[in-house]
């Protein structure tokens, strides 16, 4: 196990309901850099909430939150992107909403040929099956430069080749990571990517578990 | 190029909504024409106006279609917009798409304004027109983001709005005169900030002239909003993900 080095963010004693319904619950956790964290739990078990509160979307917590570095959140873009357009205009579209104002185009058409989408350039998105959707959203994603992730699971529905390509892919991207933190029903996935699992119920950590890696 | 991808974006945007359409988003200049001419041609009659009219109705329909799209697009903007305010997306992007969307809107029916203009018009005050339309532009704004996290906060403001904005077109001189009031009743219309809008680009386009008091009037609404823009809307904007 390696030794703990700096402390990314800390969480003390951190409440959070949503429309008085409480959806975190006295959560207290210290990230570090290095820290890859795959959150686990059942359903409305408080994974994406967690997320959305180290990303900053949900402010009005209470307890005490301090995170040192800007978080990349990775989430379904499928609400980004528009049905009627073609796959390089909603890629675009999606760096527009991340704030990405360029990108290296020939790396770009490289991931649109592995992800064998350069056929369907002149298609409408809506046009294209749910898992070519997805390959364009990740292929969106995987054009971006982060240091420190965090993801929240949403290629559940991709094929095994896309699964493949992905892992393949974000492996350079997350062991390069300095910090990240995945929620994710898929173990082998967590497994994979991660050195530490947080096990989370009904709003509460119920298990912290560090892997030897 | 930032502004560019926008610029773009937003053409999109307006784009995606015409779909199948083979004019695509020419329909919007074409329903203003059809829309002035309509109305032009039966209230012409019914108000026994001379053949000016239509000029002074095009440039009230023109600034009415601008600012009742503005008010109607931002109230609902963030709350239609909450799964991406979900991703971390800063949600300042969204409402500048909306505002380039309405500003692609508002020169494409100026086109057909200039139309008119050219063949109705004798006198021109083109930078009095200039200023009063980037005056207008940057008070549509501000007022849009106040109006989008009022809305978002109380859902029924959106629903009140509409319906004040159905009584603030009878109460504005869009498709009649002023002069048609009572005496008792004019003086009413100095509270209506659309009648000293209207103003600004009459005088501007028909009189050649520079309305002082309709851009005293303009840029206090701008000092006064963004004020309270800076105050209160950008932080309240910047928080809003956990208020949907």
């Amino acid at each position: 196990m390696q030794p703990k080095s700096n402390k990314v963010a800390s969480l003390l004693q951190l409440s959070l309901s949503l429309k008085n319904h409480p959806v975190l619950q006295d959560i207290t956790l210290d990230i570090y850099e290095g820290d890859k964290i795959g959150l686990v739990g059942p359903n409305g078990s408080g994974k994406t909430t967690l997320l959305r509160v180290l990303a900053g979307i949900y402010k009005d917590f209470s307890g005490l939150l301090d995170v040192k570095i800007n978080y990349f959140f990775l989430s379904s873009p499928g609400s980004v992107t528009s049905p009627h357009l073609k796959i390089i205009d909603n890629i675009k579209r999606i760096f527009y909403f991340y704030n990405i104002s360029s990108f290296d185009e020939k790396q770009l058409f490289h991931y649109l040929e592995e992800f064998q989408l350069t056929q369907y350039l002149t298609y409408d998105l809506s046009e294209l099956s749910q898992g070519f959707q997805l390959r364009v959203q990740i292929v969106a994603y995987l054009m971006m430069q982060f240091d420190h992730a965090l993801i929240d699971e949403f290629f559940g529905f991709g094929d095994r080749f896309v699964m493949e390509k992905f892992e393949e892919i974000l492996n350079t991207k997350l062991i390069q990571a300095n910090s990240l933190v995945i929620a994710s029903h898929n173990q082998q996935l967590i497994n994979k990517f991660c050195n530490r699992i947080i096990h989370l119920d009904k709003g509460k950590i119920i298990k912290d578990e560090q892997l030897n890696k | 190029m930032k502004l560019l991808l926008l610029f773009k974006i937003s053409l999109q945007n307006l784009i995606v909504d015409y779909h199948h359409s083979m004019i695509s988003y020419l329909w919007i200049p074409l329903s203003f024409m059809i829309l002035v001419f309509a109305q032009s041609f039966f209230l012409k009659d019914i108000l026994a106006i001379d053949s000016t009219f239509i000029i002074y109705l095009s440039i009230g329909v023109w600034i009415w279609n601008y600012i009742s799209l503005a008010v109607t697009s931002y109230g609902d903007s963030l709350f239609n917009n909450h799964v991406i305010l979900n991703m971390k997306i800063n949600p300042h992007r969204i409402l500048h798409i909306l505002h380039f969307r309405l500003l692609i809107t508002f020169f494409l029916n100026l086109v057909i304004l200039g139309v008119f203009i050219l063949f109705f018009t004798i006198q021109f005050n083109i930078l009095a027109f200039l200023l009063g339309s980037l005056t207008l532009i940057i008070l549509v704004h501000q007022v849009g983001k106040l109006l989008s996290i009022i809305s978002l906060y109380y859902r029924d403001i959106t629903q009140l709005i509409n319906s004040m904005m159905i009584v603030l077109f009878f109460l504005s001189p869009i498709i009649w005169y002023p002069q048609q009031l009572s005496a008792n009743k004019l003086y009413l219309l100095q509270f209506n900030p659309v009648y000293h809008i209207l103003n600004v680009f009459r005088d501007a386009i028909m009189k050649g002239s520079f309305n002082k008091e309709g851009f005293i009037i303009m840029t206090s609404l701008i000092v006064l909003v963004l004020i309270i823009n800076n105050l209160f809307t950008n932080k309240q904007i910047s928080n809003c993900a956990t208020k949907i």
